[in-house]
């Protein structure tokens, strides 16, 4: 039997076994003290440390977010919209299948998506009984969301010790991490083996904290699913300081407050419907996103990793074939389409709505359809070779296509979760034998690169990491095999961006 | 959103979500009054009634058994050991009801172990499966071994039906009892109700189809295999009360009431040292006492007098392939093991092996199981056609499980059952997880309707006696004619008493 009761430095707690009863979970871990009242827009604090047996039996509440459409793919897919939400939900999650603290198993730390606004570490796809079964330590957790947790302003700036707001998310984050190097000896963990890994903004969260000064040493291995790397996501979160503050004192107007101390008088509840309006309100993908506040982030992430500051550890950065392709905004605005893309590509615009050829409706339409498949793509390759720019040791890249079985939706944007954590058997979807064989082997690139950094092992093909001589992906898909993906057009013109070949652009459009 | 708080009879219980977020699961369930101190060797008593919420978060303790040793092939396959105790008389429930006006269909899983160990906690055996597919899943404990078996003519003297040595049965008659009153609380359907269990668990539901005791308690019975109707018969009351008497004063006590002031752990100990172990099934196990079962349950089949549900049973191809064979096997003992099952009739299953070459007679030792797992669900569906009954829905589970030599053996349909291949440590491929969809399936539609068909799946036509035929999993599914062997038929024959 695995550890079922284990002391931590706050306290000690009792978890429950496992649906595999040598395995042991721990749910809802308090890493930090309720973000609540006072300590709303505030870093994260210690929690209380308290007397007697906690019990870690059930998963806590999620971030503060607004419900999925009921009968939205996601809201399917997801299948957490019935679970209670708080603002009091920084709590973590910990499968283990160590029989004594003095294991020393290796850990790996999942992170959410939602885009920053919606998600939850305990979604039912996700689950930690695959990897504890492989010899590792799992963590999921919840951090807070949309404007709980990226709320920029200037009062908010200006009571901080470090002079800095809007970052509230990723502190959590970092709280977390930082409560597993502290803790996860007392479930078996090894404190100096840790994977952090994460999908779409969860990607992007990996390749935030990668980049932080702040957890310099934390981390021996990342991977990034569908987002990060060198790329248009990452690059969505190049906001200064200063116009994250704008941001939120706009928002705060708009919503006819004046003051924080006003603001955390409000209801959560009424805030959060304030925040689900922000994105429309002011026409902006990820109102609410990490900034670049000269703390958690000296630098944009983009720039941070063309100049090699973040941390030199192994890293597996890939996405699917389809992403958002069925659930895009189909809204055909030439307007907001260029301010987008000027947001992004700046003094290149022009030359990304050739490539796009925006002049034309359908264009944009089909542009949009394969915007995440396209970008992440791009991010990921792009990652890949500044890898090796720096001399660094290569990057494994993937590209997931298995079509997901049930409708036409495809490689959808997430479609990989019931691989990755082999929770096929949750899903509505009729997934069958050949889902469970990639299942099975993704699951073991996993838990291979989270034990060693290296994804291989006997008995699976051998992924080859991108160099710029093979600059191959693994495929996983009906082939799971190495091969050689050049992206389309737009892709192409997007690497080119991110890693400045601007040669490569003009060659692009035939100049 | 599923239902997580309930009210019982007895009280208010709080459950928790399973991982599938949409599934809730009430664990360690009291069905019974804890059986200790002068409970003990008594028919179970209603639970004694809660203030407040209860939290089912976690299994109760197993049944007093001896512990499985580690390293053992069953061990390394999915038997593990937990707390035990006494007080074990507890149900799990897995429901995906959101309102208690549901009426779901019902399946109750008894465990197997030979009526000597086991328990519903075990790692391959889980509810979300069933539950995914819009079943109740519940899994029970029972009391097992000299706790839940033991007769003595006292213990008869005592009580009102003037039996004993019953309780472990009784236990799960409790246990059908109380989800007969509550099972609506979860959504479910006291109407629909399947019990269904391997090996000593499907030992349990023979009885229980042949006892006059669980009329009306459910509507189908799944028979995995089997364990009920034996090569060998069950002992009398009278058989088992004098063996019971002859371990109380092998022990060293003079009455019952002493034997009850003494601890669980030393009576474990004592019942772990009492011979002879191959007799044990026998002796701690149910016996024909007049209250629980009025006859052999074989005479009650032949007669007619089983319960009238719809019946799905099988076994699988190398049910004895997981346990070591006999090193010290001779010819001789061959024939004195011969003697002691067949009696008069060993001669003729002597001269049906041919020859004593040891070779072959280790081969016919190691098949004897799988054999006697056919003998048994054959004959049975042979009688359901003569009765005119409705006809059982037989299969042969042959499918190979990947990772070493075991091959089908007895148990190695769990996780397909199940759907646990990802807590089993065996490389299972996408050919076993598409028969696991398939089996779970069958399993659930036959709960659901008493028809496993549907979803697609390769049409599974009943045994009848114009088409003797049997769903076979193995690869992949499908119908052939009953795999009988000569041998087979010999035990099917000798069983249900048509050797002349």
């Amino acid at each position: 039997m695995a550890i079922l009761h284990t002391t931590t430095e706050y306290g000690a707690v009792a978890g429950l076994p496992a649906g595999n009863c040598r395995i042991s979970v721990f749910k809802g871990i308090p890493y930090a003290a309720p973000p609540t009242g006072a300590l709303r827009w505030r870093e994260p604090q210690p929690p209380k440390p308290w007397t007697g047996d906690y019990p870690a039996y059930t998963f806590p509440a999620m971030g503060m977010q607004f419900r999925q459409m009921p009968g939205s793919f996601y809201e399917k897919e997801n299948c957490v919209n019935h679970l209670p939400i708080s603002e009091d939900c920084l709590y973590l999650n910990i499968w283990t299948p160590a029989e004594n603290v003095n294991e020393r198993l290796p850990v790996a730390i999942w992170i959410h998506g939602g885009g920053f606004r919606t998600g939850t570490g305990h979604a039912s796809l996700f689950d930690g009984e695959c990897y504890a079964k492989r010899g590792i330590v799992f963590v999921s957790f919840n951090y807070r969301l949309n404007g709980f947790g990226f709320m920029a302003h200037k009062e908010l700036s200006v009571e901080s010790e470090h002079g800095v707001s809007g970052n509230y998310g990723m502190l959590d984050q970092i709280a977390a991490l930082k409560w597993v190097r502290r803790n996860i000896t007392f479930f078996g963990g090894d404190p100096e083996r840790i994977t952090i890994f994460g999908q779409s903004s969860g990607a992007m969260s990996v390749q935030t904290l990668v980049t932080s000064p702040l957890t310099k040493g934390d981390i021996q291995g990342a991977i990034m699913q569908s987002a990060g790397g060198l790329g248009v996501s990452t690059q969505r979160m190049t906001r200064t300081l200063e116009e994250a503050e704008r941001q939120g004192a706009d928002f705060l107007k708009h919503i006819g407050i004046s003051s924080i101390a006003e603001a955390r008088r409000q209801s959560s509840q009424w805030l959060c419907d304030q925040f689900a309006k922000s994105d429309s309100v002011f026409n902006m993908q990820m109102y609410f996103a990490p900034n670049v506040d000269g703390y958690v982030l000296p630098k944009a992430v983009n720039d941070a990793v063309r100049a090699g500051w973040h941390h030199n550890i192994p890293y597996i950065v890939g996405s699917t074939r389809n992403e958002n392709w069925k659930t895009f905004n189909q809204n055909i605005d030439y307007d907001a389409f260029k301010k987008d893309a000027q947001s992004l590509y700046g003094d290149f615009t022009e030359q990304f709505l050739q490539v796009v050829g925006a002049n034309v409706p359908e264009n944009i339409l089909a542009c949009k359809r394969n915007e995440f498949a396209d970008h992440m793509y791009a991010g990921a390759a792009a990652f890949c070779e500044m890898q090796e720019r720096h001399s660094r040791r290569p990057s494994y890249q993937y590209l997931f296509s298995q079509p997901a079985p049930g409708d036409d939706s495809g490689a959808f944007h997430g479609c990989e979760h019931a691989y990755v954590f082999q929770t096929l058997l949750r899903s509505w979807r009729p997934y069958s034998g050949e889902d469970y064989e990639l299942s099975s082997r993704i699951c073991e690139y996993w838990s291979n690169f989270i034990k060693t950094g290296n994804p291989n092992s006997d008995g699976i093909p051998e992924w080859i990491p991108y160099t710029e001589e093979s600059p191959c992906a693994m495929e996983f898909g009906r082939y799971n095999t190495m091969f050689p993906f050049l992206g389309s057009r737009i892709a192409q013109f997007q690497k080119a961006f991110f890693l400045k070949d601007y040669n490569q652009i003009d060659a692009l459009l035939g100049n | 959103m599923v239902l997580t708080k309930v009210r019982t009879e007895s009280g208010g219980l709080v459950g928790v979500l399973c991982g599938d977020m949409c599934t809730s699961v009430f664990k360690g369930v009291p069905y019974a009054a804890a059986p200790v101190g002068e409970l003990r060797w008594k028919a179970p008593i209603p639970a004694l009634k809660w203030e407040g919420d209860r939290l089912a978060y976690r299994f109760s303790p197993t049944a007093m058994q001896l512990p499985v040793q580690t390293g053992t092939f069953y061990h390394r396959e999915f038997l593990s050991n937990f707390p035990m105790s006494e007080d074990c008389l507890y149900l799990n429930i897995w429901t995906p009801a959101e309102v208690k006006t549901d009426k779901l269909p019902v399946a109750v899983w008894i465990h197997g172990g030979g009526f000597q160990a086991g328990a519903a906690c075990h790692m391959a055996y889980d509810g979300e499966a069933f539950a995914k597919r819009g079943v109740i899943f519940i899994s029970i404990n029972y009391r097992l071994n000299i706790f839940g078996f033991l007769a003595t003519k006292e213990l008869s003297a005592e009580s009102t039906p003037h039996s004993s040595g019953n309780y472990g049965m009784l236990d799960q008659i409790a246990a059908l009892e109380w989800i007969q009153r509550n099972i609506e609380a979860f959504g479910g359907d006291p109407d629909n109700v399947t019990v269904f269990g391997q090996s000593g668990g499907a030992g349990s539901v023979v009885v229980l189809c042949t006892s006059p005791l669980s009329k009306g308690l459910f509507r189908r019975a799944i028979i995995q295999s089997s364990g009920g109707i034996e090569v060998r018969r069950r002992w009398s009351l009278q058989e088992c009360e004098s063996r019971g008497t002859t371990f109380l004063k092998a022990a060293g006590f003079s009455s019952i009431q002493e034997a009850r002031k003494l601890s669980a752990k030393k009576l474990l100990e004592y019942y772990d040292t009492f011979n002879p172990k191959r007799e044990r099934w026998r002796i701690f196990g149910p016996n024909v006492d007049g209250h629980l079962l009025e006859a052999e349950p074989i005479d009650v089949v032949l007669q007619g007098k089983h319960l009238d549900v719809d019946y799905l049973l099988g076994s699988t191809s190398e049910e004895g392939n997981a346990y070591p064979p006999d090193p010290n096997l001779t010819a001789e003992s061959f024939r004195e093991e011969a003697m002691h099952t067949y009696g008069q009739k060993a001669p003729l299953y002597l001269k049906l092996i041919g020859g004593e070459n040891l070779e072959k007679l280790r081969y016919v030792a190691k098949h004897n199981m799988a054999n006697g797992g056919l003998a048994r669900n054959v004959g049975f569906c042979e009688r359901q056609a003569e009765q005119g009954r409705k006809p059982g829905y037989l299969y042969y589970f042959s499918k190979r499980a990947p990772g070493d030599e075991a091959g089908a053996f007895h148990s190695s349909e769990h996780a397909y059952v199940f759907q646990t291949f990802q807590r089993i440590w065996r490389p299972y491929d996408g050919a076993d997880y598409d028969l696991s969809n398939q089996m779970c399936d069958y399993w659930t539609n036959f709960v659901k309707y008493g028809n496993p068909n549907g979803n697609g799946h390769p049409q599974w036509t009943p045994f009848t006696s114009v088409s003797r035929m049997c769903m076979e999993f193995s690869g992949r599914s499908k119908m052939i004619p009953v795999p009988e062997t000569e041998i087979s038929k010999f035990q099917k024959q000798f069983i249900y008493n048509k050797i002349k």
